[in-house]
């Protein structure tokens, strides 16, 4: 194996990423204050238009916001694929996708049309051309070929169905009514945003980074290969059943099989983490713990629906697998992309000055483990006290989500701003001692 | 008088492998054979080897998951030790 057609040169800047990485949490903060100053009574379905607007927020603003930048910097490193203009295409998806959920999730929130139709130019732009330049580069110009792209294959495919899914929904509620099934066709556009495009993309990920990064063994060959095509497959069995309006037995049997699949991931990685080579604290075990359990949960209650009804029932499951399940495992991978992207473009600064002998800062010394492990502290009880909440409506657990998620999402973006700064601090400090070796 | 040195970095975290593995190729001299045993291919690793000058060899190992043969580009001799090492071993 060799993999000569890697250059330092391919690895887009970090500020490529980093413009997503530090939108994401102040997202999370907008959705959370919008929740703030609507009356409490907007938890009661997730059909509520504020409900809607603030869940856009995360899924668009900080999820999406977080992959979009991740697999800008991620696709060199770990493909070899070689970006164009790294720099323009980044300000551009950046911007249409800031502008565009802020225009989507307002849009909800007032019914406004014109707000909608805005939503609908932009994010179709945005995202779309953001779908065609990423299948292009994985599908034609992948130099280093290994399950994390074949997963990334499969995961961007999924987020094709959803963008269309949403898109025909905006469009409808934009311009004309051209869906019948809104609420069905809603449900297909969840699950493939969630469990498709989401689910997948952590998976094929998880597969390069609990290795890496944990020190564990590898994830079983044939689960590396089946996995993610089986999710994908039973998704779309599971959405056709659906359309066709198949006999609710067959649809029921489709979602315990994709919650199977779901369960083997969580579990086997569970398993991996008991297994790792080398126990060293990780503070970001946590936050794959929780989000492993989070899917759990999840998996749960979606199983236990098929024989009872709860109230609030859809909007506590969707809380449950985004705010416990991919959120926690989001941060979880975050902390770790950004030190190492840190870490990296630092030392390809020193070898490409030539000053191999100057210290940089290792990864553990980019973030620290004490702001991070009150973050998370702060991150696991506000988001189990919002589950807990939509159960048992306590004013106390309401207030304690409130306060919690809040100050975890502006922790994160102050650990990630300082984060930056020792990177800006750093890269400068080897140009100066470059400049001053040459002048010696 | 060339060397052989051998550095097993399968069990560390990011990035010490990587750190470790840059720190030894620059004691490397003609003929000397940086011999890398690691549990997952460090892609991000080459280009930074290519910049320096490095020749390398991965391949699926025998007690790890991969080994990596680093030597000094254009050293024949270092070149010739890793073929002999890899055909003896059947790597």
């Amino acid at each position: 194996m060799n993999t000569a057609d890697l250059s330092l040169e391919q690895t887009p800047p970090f500020s490529v990423p980093a413009r997503f990485f530090l939108t994401a949490p102040l997202f999370a903060v907008g959705a959370i204050l919008l929740l703030l100053f609507m009356d409490n009574t907007v938890l009661s379905t997730r059909w509520h238009p504020v409900i809607l607007g603030v869940t856009h927020c995360i899924t668009l603003g900080v999820m999406m916001m977080v992959m979009m930048g991740a697999l800008l910097q991620l696709l060199p490193i770990l493909a070899g694929i070689r970006l164009p203009h790294p720099i323009w295409i980044s300000r551009v998806f950046h911007t249409g996708l800031t502008v565009g959920t802020l225009a989507l999730s307002f849009a909800f929130i007032q019914q406004s049309i014109f707000l909608f139709q805005s939503a609908f130019i932009l994010l179709s732009l945005t995202l779309g051309g953001f779908i065609l330049f990423i299948a292009y580069q994985l599908f034609f110009n992948v130099a280093v070929y290994s399950e994390i792209t074949r997963g990334m294959q499969w995961g961007i495919s999924a987020l094709l169905i959803t963008i269309l899914l949403g898109t025909a929904l905006t469009y409808n509620i934009a311009f004309s009514n051209i869906i019948v099934m809104i609420e069905q066709v809603t449900n297909i556009h969840a699950m493939w945003g969630l469990v498709g495009w989401s689910s997948l993309l952590i998976i094929a990920v998880a597969y390069q980074v609990v290795p890496m990064f944990h020190i564990t063994p590898h994830y079983p060959a044939v689960l590396t290969r089946f996995l993610v095509p089986s999710i994908f497959m039973a998704v779309m069995a599971w959405t056709t059943a659906v359309i066709m309006e198949l006999s609710p037995f067959i649809i029921t049997i489709l979602s315990y099989l994709i919650v199977g699949l779901l369960l083997i991931f969580s579990f086997t990685t569970f398993y991996l983490h008991t297994k790792r080579l080398r126990k060293v604290k990780d503070l970001t075990l946590n936050f794959w713990r929780l989000g492993l359990a989070g899917i759990i949960s999840s998996c749960l209650l979606w199983g236990s629906v098929q024989f009872y009804t709860l109230d609030k029932f859809e909007l506590l499951l969707g809380s449950v697998f985004i705010l416990l399940g991919i959120l926690p495992i989001i941060q979880g991978m975050l902390y770790k992309i950004i030190a190492f992207l840190i870490w990296l473009h630092l030392q390809q600064t020193k070898m490409r000055l030539a000053v191999l002998m100057f210290k940089t800062p290792n990864m553990k010394q980019v973030i620290q483990d004490k702001h991070a492990r009150l973050q998370f502290l702060s991150y696991a009880l506000g988001s189990i006290s919002f589950c807990l909440h939509l159960i048992y409506a306590h004013p106390v657990l309401y207030w304690l989500s409130m306060v919690c998620l809040i100050s975890t999402f502006l922790g994160l973006f102050f650990i990630l701003i300082q984060a930056v700064s020792v990177y800006n601090k750093t890269h400068q400090s080897i140009i100066d001692y470059a400049a001053q070796q040459s002048n010696n | 008088m060339s060397q052989w040195c051998e550095l097993d970095v399968s069990t560390l975290e990011p990035c010490e492998p990587m750190e470790q593995v840059l720190a030894a190729v620059t004691q490397l001299k003609g003929g000397d054979v940086l011999h890398v045993y690691h549990r997952m291919p460090p892609t991000p690793l080459f280009p930074l080897l290519q910049q320096q000058h490095f020749t390398w060899h991965m391949c699926t190992g025998r007690q790890h998951p991969i080994e990596i043969f680093i030597w000094q580009e254009a050293d024949k001799q270092a070149a010739e030790a890793v073929t002999n090492y890899l055909a003896e071993y059947q790597l």
